[in-house]
């Protein structure tokens, strides 16, 4: 009875012992495990904040090899591109002291095929002991063949369910990766997806500007060739009809001289047309480039009167000038005459016979100069005045009137005041006139010290 | 440019009835066989003797040999440009004074600039008017 009792109480203190025993070292090895994820935490902090500082995405591929490398007990320290379903040769490669090969020798790496996409693509990192199986996939084959690794570690780096790298670790003659291994692999792979993936964005934005540019350009060269092939012909018409008009052809008789008209004053809207194409494309091909320089408002108002003269008396109105005194206004002299002949251009035609054309400009202060183009026209609905910058809009009673344009004019104005650094604006009362303010850097013309 | 263009005092080809005959000799150089007549026309109309030519090699031929008062060049023609003919009867003291006219379809600013560069004595954008090319021409030929 006492052996036995004695036999239990030897067991039980055995079992306890052991039971003791067991549930320290379990302890350890807990914590052992927990200290080891915090030092993941801190080795990743320190990688990231060392990857934030890289100036370009090759630096970046660089340190992240490097840093890796470093932390993880490894032969080699891979970062491959993955082109579509072909992984590159690596871009990057971080190497322990006398490794087998040097992997980053290009002779070593075709494009492999990614021939095991799926885990990889879901964004999971594969582990394989080479010594227990043979390579499962091609690119892991020349990573064997490359690096003599006996263990590799392949982990994805992936972006919006692209895989667009691989980091690649290799060991041998060792243990498997540890979880901790794998995971600060993977905090490096979400750094180098991000710095790819604004890569990937810049590349895709300078291409979309490059197209841009390119249409840009084919557009304005096409806008030009078409202009000048229209040329060609009209000169033609609008030769040929003139010729007969001044009898070059023989007597001209009324009726005939009446149609004769028709076409020269239709020829004229064509090439009126054709010029406002051209400035539309020229502008549109690149913000109409400004030679700046200082212009006398008086002489842009002089040069609109002479050249607005004849259309202006032949419509039976008066046309009122400033005088403009010594303004000058920063900018280009073509434009800005541009600019005055389009307004004062729009005030004739839509100014019936008898009315009034006023070409005003005053000097604002501050580096302003305004210059005012006033009619006692027809206006423009008041519902329909914001849409008169719009290409091609044409107001309902211009078009009512069945006044020849394209639409054009303004659109042109805003565009060059714009390119300028000012603005324009427009108020109108339908039946009653136009007011057209255009507000530009300019200043009194100071007197040059004697 | 060193190299003379043969002298005008020197024709190589025989004149037919005369160089003076009718008014002043004008060189109409177009490629462009409607534009070129139209032109010729009305120049001919306002009693100017017309020879023409519809390449830039030809032009040059009847500038050389015939002497005209004036020419007016297309800018864009087979072989030489009008802008080459211009530069090459520029650099030839024997017609630095020849006032040449250029015609072109191209308007920008900066074709204007080349073409008065080359020595234009005028630069007409088309379409144009015959009636006013004819005037300006008349002018030009002017005694001054």
């Amino acid at each position: 009875m006492t052996g036995v009792t004695a036999g239990t109480v030897v067991v039980l203190v055995i079992g306890v012992v052991l039971g003791l025993a067991g549930a320290v070292c379990w302890d350890r090895v807990r914590r052992g495990d927990a200290e080891r994820w915090y030092r993941l935490g801190a080795q990743v902090r320190a990688i990231s904040a060392r990857l934030r500082e890289c100036a370009d995405l090759q630096a970046l591929l660089d340190e992240a090899a490097d840093a890796l490398g470093g932390a993880i007990d490894v032969d080699q320290l891979l970062v491959q591109l993955v082109q579509g379903d072909r992984v590159m040769a690596p871009s990057a490669a971080f190497r322990r002291a006398h490794p087998p090969a040097d992997a980053t020798a290009p002779s070593l790496w075709g494009s492999e095929a990614l021939d095991d996409p799926v885990t990889l693509r879901a964004g999971h990192a594969v582990t394989v002991d080479l010594r227990r199986a043979a390579a499962p996939t091609a690119h892991l084959r020349s990573v064997a063949e490359a690096t003599g690794a006996q263990v590799v570690a392949v982990v994805p780096v992936v972006a919006a369910g692209d895989l667009l790298a691989v980091l690649v670790a290799t060991g041998s003659g060792r243990r498997r990766f540890t979880p901790q291994e794998t995971a600060l692999m993977e905090a490096v792979a979400w750094s180098v997806s991000r710095a790819l993936q604004s890569q990937r964005l810049g590349e895709q934005k300078a291409a979309l500007q490059d197209g841009r540019r390119q249409l840009d350009r084919s557009k304005s060269d096409f806008v030009a060739s078409v202009s000048h092939e229209l040329r060609t012909p009209l000169t033609s018409i609008a030769g040929y009809a003139e010729m007969l008009l001044d009898g070059d052809g023989g007597p001209v008789s009324e009726g005939q001289r009446e149609m004769l008209d028709i076409i020269g004053r239709n020829t004229g809207r064509l090439q009126t047309l054709i010029e406002d194409l051209l400035t539309i494309g020229k502008i549109e091909s690149a913000a109409p480039r400004v030679e700046p320089g200082d212009v006398p408002v008086a002489l842009l108002l002089r040069a609109a009167e002479a050249v607005m003269a004849p259309a202006v008396s032949a419509a039976d109105l008066r046309l009122e000038v400033a005088s403009g005194g010594d303004l000058v206004i920063e900018g280009d002299r073509d434009q800005l005459e541009q600019v005055l002949l389009n307004l004062v251009g729009n005030a004739v035609k839509f100014t019936p016979a008898g009315g009034r054309v006023t070409l005003g400009a005053a000097d604002l202060g501050h580096g302003r100069v305004e210059l005012t183009v006033t009619d006692t026209g027809i206006g423009v609905p008041e519902q329909e005045q914001g849409h008169l910058f719009t290409r091609f809009f044409r107001a309902s009673n211009a078009t009512e009137r069945a006044t020849p344009g394209a639409g054009l004019g303004l659109s042109i104005v805003e565009s060059i005041v714009a390119a300028h650094g000012g603005e324009v604006t427009l108020a109108s009362t339908e039946g009653v006139g136009t007011l057209v303010t255009v507000r530009l850097p300019g200043h009194a013309r100071v007197p040059a010290p004697s | 440019m060193d190299q003379r263009l043969p002298s005008p005092a020197a024709p190589t080809a025989p004149l037919v009835g005369g160089r003076r005959r009718g008014g002043p000799t004008v060189v109409v150089a177009e490629d462009d066989e409607e534009i070129r007549r139209l032109v010729a026309r009305k120049l001919r109309s306002v009693g100017m003797e017309v020879l023409e030519a519809s390449s830039g090699l030809a032009a040059l031929a009847l500038v050389t040999t015939r002497r005209p008062d004036l020419v007016v060049l297309d800018v864009v023609l087979p072989g030489l440009s009008g802008i080459e003919i211009c530069q090459a009867l520029r650099c030839d003291p024997a017609y630095a004074s020849l006032a040449v006219f250029l015609i072109s379809a191209a308007a920008a600013p900066d074709d204007i600039r080349r073409g008065l560069a080359a020595g234009a004595t005028e630069y007409v954008v088309k379409p144009f008017s015959p009636r006013l090319l004819a005037e300006r021409v008349g002018l030009a030929l002017a005694p001054r």
